[in-house]
């Protein structure tokens, strides 16, 4: 660098909120996610609903809650979770390259996750809380905070599994297909929609945050035994999430 | 994997070859030797196809060397191992000083302003925001785009991304310069601009090498090194760019 005045470089935190500031603005640039932000939950949330109430009650014994309230809770729970976690895996996936090229720049892949990650817990907590207001606008909901507060962490917890798909897949159609069918098969098993007896469907993310999201709806308080486990999902994803995308962050990819 | 080359037993002998293969004297900024790289399937009866195969170069200061080679030969694998966007299987490169590195396909944001891309890349670069601004201005003028700046980088055309994109690789002066392919999409006047650029460039110092397919360039380059079969000979020197 040729200049000789006084140089007074932007802090690390300035940079952070640098990148911050660019990737989220990059993503509300886009007229169809901002659609989608806000229609994905009001449409889950009140299909699901309707759906489930035109079934019949006997085929469902084991439900504690009525099946339209189970629908609702399906439908913001699943579209928290899957909004979070497309937005992770297109955080990771497609800014790949670019994200490369600013690495070999000088920018350090820890500081670039960590911009990354705090855009992706950003977008979620938006979804979040139109979920919670439009849960909030079709149900009686008992605690609205904590509503928001599992939701949050639903979605946080599958912007980590996005985050950590974005990583070790190569495209965003591959990502986006198993990324859907993990939150399917998890919300499924997690409502209890589908009776098994395979203690699975409780390994799976979903399994704590929807008992929580339930008992804070119906009766207003957090299910026993289940903060814990729910709160010990976001930090493993997170903890792997971090680890592969230092690992895969400035070495993978490129063709001849 | 990128450090300061070091003066070795092997350099006098280095620089008795330099002499024989038409080199100047110019300090060496960047040197690669045995690169070997390979990709590698996933998949069960995934294809593995070997690029690399102890490719070694090295470029000095105030030169222009072309690196040349047919479609797939390997060219853009080697220069994303050069400036450390991808990992070798073996070798080793060292360089001295900032390096630019151009892609190919510019690997920009594409929601992100002209504006705003000089901004997180000089911040990337350490650059400091005065130099940043000073920087922008200085290549929007050269390469004119002034009036590009607050459009985001989807809307441009081909020819004025890859003038952000060349932007960018410039903009902290670095001492080596790797340009894959950089005027692709240029007009005629942008494209004598550049090697203009490149020209005031090696007379400050900088080594340049740039992967090209023209073989009517070659005549601007110091030296050739042609990619066959994994693995780069020094080919053709030129007139160091008095064309």
């Amino acid at each position: 660098m040729a200049a000789t005045h006084d140089r007074t470089l932007p802090g690390s935190g300035h940079r952070v909120w640098t990148g911050v500031r660019a990737h989220t603005l990059a993503f509300f640039r886009n007229p169809l996610y901002l659609v989608l932000l806000v229609v994905l939950p009001l449409i889950e949330i009140r299909f699901a609903g309707s759906a489930l109430e035109s079934l019949p009650t006997a085929a469902f014994p084991e439900m504690d809650a009525s099946l339209m309230t189970t629908g609702r809770l399906f439908g913001a729970i699943y579209a928290t979770a899957v909004f979070g976690g497309i937005v992770g895996l297109f955080q990771r996936l497609s800014a790949d390259e670019t994200d490369r090229r600013l690495i070999v720049a000088g920018s350090s892949p820890s500081r670039l996750f960590l911009t990354r990650t705090l855009t992706v817990l950003g977008i979620t907590l938006v979804v979040a809380t139109i979920a919670t207001v439009a849960l909030v606008w079709t149900e009686t909901v008992a605690a609205p905070a904590l509503v928001f507060a599992v939701l949050g962490g639903s979605g946080v917890l599958y912007a980590f599994v996005g985050l950590l798909l974005g990583s070790v897949l190569s495209s965003e159609l591959e990502g986006s297909l198993a990324l859907v069918f993990i939150v399917d098969v998890d919300v499924i098993l997690a409502t209890g929609l589908l009776p098994t007896d395979l203690f699975v469907g409780e390994t799976f993310p979903l399994y704590h945050p929807y008992q929580l999201l339930q008992t804070a709806v119906v009766d207003g308080g957090l299910a026993d035994g289940h903060v814990l486990p729910a709160l010990g999902y976001v930090l493993v994803t997170g903890v792997a999430a971090t680890l592969v995308y230092r690992r895969t962050a400035s070495t993978n990819g490129g063709g001849a | 994997m990128s450090s300061a080359p070091q003066p070795t037993d092997v350099d006098a002998t280095r620089e008795e070859q330099a002499k024989t293969d038409g080199r100047n004297d110019g300090e060496i900024v960047l040197r690669a030797e045995g690169i070997e790289k390979m990709y590698d399937s996933w998949y069960p009866f995934g294809r593995t196809v070997e690029v690399l195969d102890g490719a070694s170069l090295e470029i000095r200061a105030g030169e222009i060397v072309g690196i040349v080679g047919e479609n797939g030969s390997g060219k853009s694998t080697l220069m994303q191992i050069l400036v450390g966007a991808l990992e070798a299987d073996a070798g080793t490169v060292e360089t001295s000083g900032t390096v630019g590195w151009c892609p190919q396909k510019p690997r920009l944001y594409d929601r992100l302003t002209v504006e705003e891309t000089f901004h997180i890349f000089g911040e990337a670069y350490d650059m400091t925001h005065e130099e940043i601004r000073d920087a922008r201005d200085r290549f929007a003028e050269t390469l004119d785009f002034e009036r590009i700046l607050d459009y985001q980088v989807r809307h441009l055309s081909g020819g004025n991304r890859q003038k952000v994109n060349l932007s960018v690789a410039l903009m902290h002066d670095p001492d080596v310069l790797l340009l894959d392919e950089p005027y692709t999409g240029f007009d005629w006047d942008t494209y004598l601009a550049f090697w203009k650029l490149t020209e005031q460039l090696t007379d400050d110092g900088v080594g340049i090498g740039i992967i090209s397919h023209f073989i009517n360039e070659q005549e601007r380059f110091d030296g050739i090194y042609e990619l066959a079969d994994g693995r780069l000979t020094w080919e053709v020197s030129g007139d160091g760019g008095d064309a």
